[in-house]
């Protein structure tokens, strides 16, 4: 399994698609930023709460998860497409390392595209919302993102099955991506226990810094965990069962 | 001589349409074994059954003698292979595609790709990224992948495919020479006749999932019959005539002007002599030896390409 991540790794960086992909968000947030910072004032009146709500739905649960996937999907799918997949799986490699390995490497890319979103909103926070303990703020920053990360990254489980399914094809998964993009934002939308019944719209609501009542907030985890192991082991028993 | 891979019964349907129909084959340690059929005929079916690439309907298939078992890896390290088209990631240069693959199979040897690149006879140092590799050099380039973990068998699907005449001569070579100086067992597959004639110790002719015939290439030649070919002014009096004065003589008539007898026995000078006695015009006599895709073409009853 070690030897797969490196592998997956060493693909992915001989890729620009990463490198595209973290440019890509650090623009989109630098942008956010600088547009509270000198332009909509009005942010400071709303607090530091709102911000963050904001800066999770436009990027940890739109544009991350859009780009994330788009990146998942060529990880996996370029692997039909150019057939390497006859020369890596061939005889000697597990199938389900060969999808582990691709699903532990693209959670650290998806990670590291929220990190890029934690260090440029922690610096820009700082002088929108000022505060003298800086290491409280960075703690809570930390903690805030990485839940919402892995979140938005358990959100996108579905395309594990959905990629393997269609093999060389990208479409399906592409479609899926920016449904679930849109699905989980939607939970904005939603009311009482609707939007802790879907895994999309729960993972929104519960990274969320917003009180939310214990017994949904234990289904919305439920049902998260549930749907992402379900999809994941789906993707398991579909890669096991494919004729290459 | 030792099997060290046996299929036996092997079938396999694709929802309604069987790919391999009861398909047995022997593959013998230290030989050259070639699957030769049409596009679609199955050998590549076959061979990704092997690999645990798709899975048998039903059937057995041994390796050294243990029965193949899919999920133990380990059985898998006796075999390295190259199928369908020499894939790899098009952005990396060759020994950074061996890099990876290396890594994942978990290769410690420090000289296992310069070794296999330099049986290959490719650059072992050269960045040249592999989608500008000519097709030969990804032909050269899948065979070293395959020979990365020193296995004992390869598989290789249509090893000439897409090279020029240089290009095939210099990969029927290399697989030669692994056969000869390595002790490697091959089993590759080709639609070429010619190209499994020059290299294969054992055939097998695979036609619509079936095996047609399995023997070694030495029993098909001397089976290949040796034939008389009478070029003649009227052939279908030419063939009355055989049939009234020989009996049971196996003989086939050629574009309405050429009648070959295969016979054993010589009776080429009686036939001849039978032939222009009877007002027949006998233009050319030959002697030859039936060639593999006549062979083929008889087999399968098809125009053997």
């Amino acid at each position: 399994m070690k030897n797969g991540i490196i592998v997956e790794w060493k693909k992915i960086r001989h890729k620009n698609m990463l490198k595209t992909s973290l440019v890509i968000i650090f623009l989109f947030i630098t942008i956010i930023v600088l547009k509270d910072i000198f332009i909509n004032l009005r942010v400071r009146e709303l607090g530091i709460e709102s911000w963050i709500i904001s800066l999770d739905t436009i990027l940890i649960f739109m544009i991350i998860p859009a780009i994330s996937g788009i990146l998942y999907t060529s990880m996996i799918n370029s692997e039909y497409a150019e057939r390497t997949i006859v020369n890596y799986i061939s005889a000697i490699v597990n199938r389900n390392t060969f999808i582990m390995s691709k699903l532990i490497a693209w959670m650290f890319c998806h990670l590291l595209m929220v990190l890029i979103v934690c260090l440029v909103a922690y610096i820009g926070s700082l002088v929108i919302f000022p505060t003298t303990d800086l290491m409280m703020r960075f703690y809570d920053f930390g903690v805030h993102f990485l839940k919402s990360a892995l979140f938005s990254f358990f959100s996108l489980a579905l395309l594990v099955p959905i990629s393997i399914f269609q093999r060389s094809s990208y479409v399906p998964s592409i479609v899926a991506t920016l449904g679930i993009a849109a699905v989980g934002v939607s939970a904005t939308y939603l009311t009482g226990i609707l939007p802790f019944i879907l895994p999309w719209t729960a993972a929104f609501i519960l990274s969320q810094p917003i009180s939310v009542p214990n017994n949904l907030k234990i289904l919305g985890y439920v049902i998260i965990i549930v749907f992402s192991l379900l999809f994941y082991i789906l993707g398991l028993v579909m890669i096991n069962r494919q004729d290459m | 001589m030792e099997n060290i891979i046996k299929v036996k019964g092997l079938t396999k349907k694709y929802n309604n349409f069987l790919a391999l129909d009861n398909v047995s084959l022997e593959i013998k340690k230290g030989r050259i074994y070639g699957i030769l059929g049409r596009n679609g005929a199955g050998k590549t079916t076959i061979m990704k059954s092997i690999l645990g690439l798709t899975f048998p309907t039903s059937g057995e298939i041994y390796i050294k003698g243990a029965p193949i078992d899919y999920k133990d890896k380990k059985q898998f390290f006796t075999i390295g292979s190259m199928i369908e088209t020499p894939a790899f990631y098009s952005n990396l240069s060759a020994r950074e595609n061996l890099e990876l693959f290396a890594l994942i199979r978990g290769i410690t040897q420090k000289n296992a790709i310069e070794k296999a690149l330099d049986i290959v006879g490719l650059e072992i140092n050269s960045n040249k990224p592999f989608a500008s590799f000519s097709m030969g050099m990804k032909q050269r380039l899948g065979i070293a992948n395959a020979l990365l973990h020193e296995p004992e068998v390869l598989i290789l699907d249509e090893p000439t495919n897409g090279l020029d005449p240089m290009g095939i001569v210099e990969v029927r070579n290399i697989l030669i020479d692994l056969c000869r100086d390595f002790s490697k067992t091959i089993l590759i597959s080709s639609h070429i006749l010619s190209e499994i004639e020059k290299v294969a110790d054992d055939i097998a002719f695979i036609e619509k999932g079936r095996v047609v015939e399995e023997s070694s290439m030495e029993s098909i030649r001397s089976r290949c019959g040796k034939y008389t070919s009478y070029v003649v002014s009227d052939v279908y009096n030419s063939a009355r005539l055989l049939e009234e004065n020989y009996e049971n003589l196996n003989y086939i008539v050629i574009d309405n002007k050429e009648i070959r007898v295969f016979e054993l026995n010589d009776k080429t000078n009686s036939i001849n002599r039978l032939l222009i006695n009877n007002g027949i015009d006998v233009f050319q006599i030959t002697t030859q030896n039936e060639s593999l895709e006549e062979y083929f073409k008889k087999l399968t009853g098809g125009d053997g390409k």
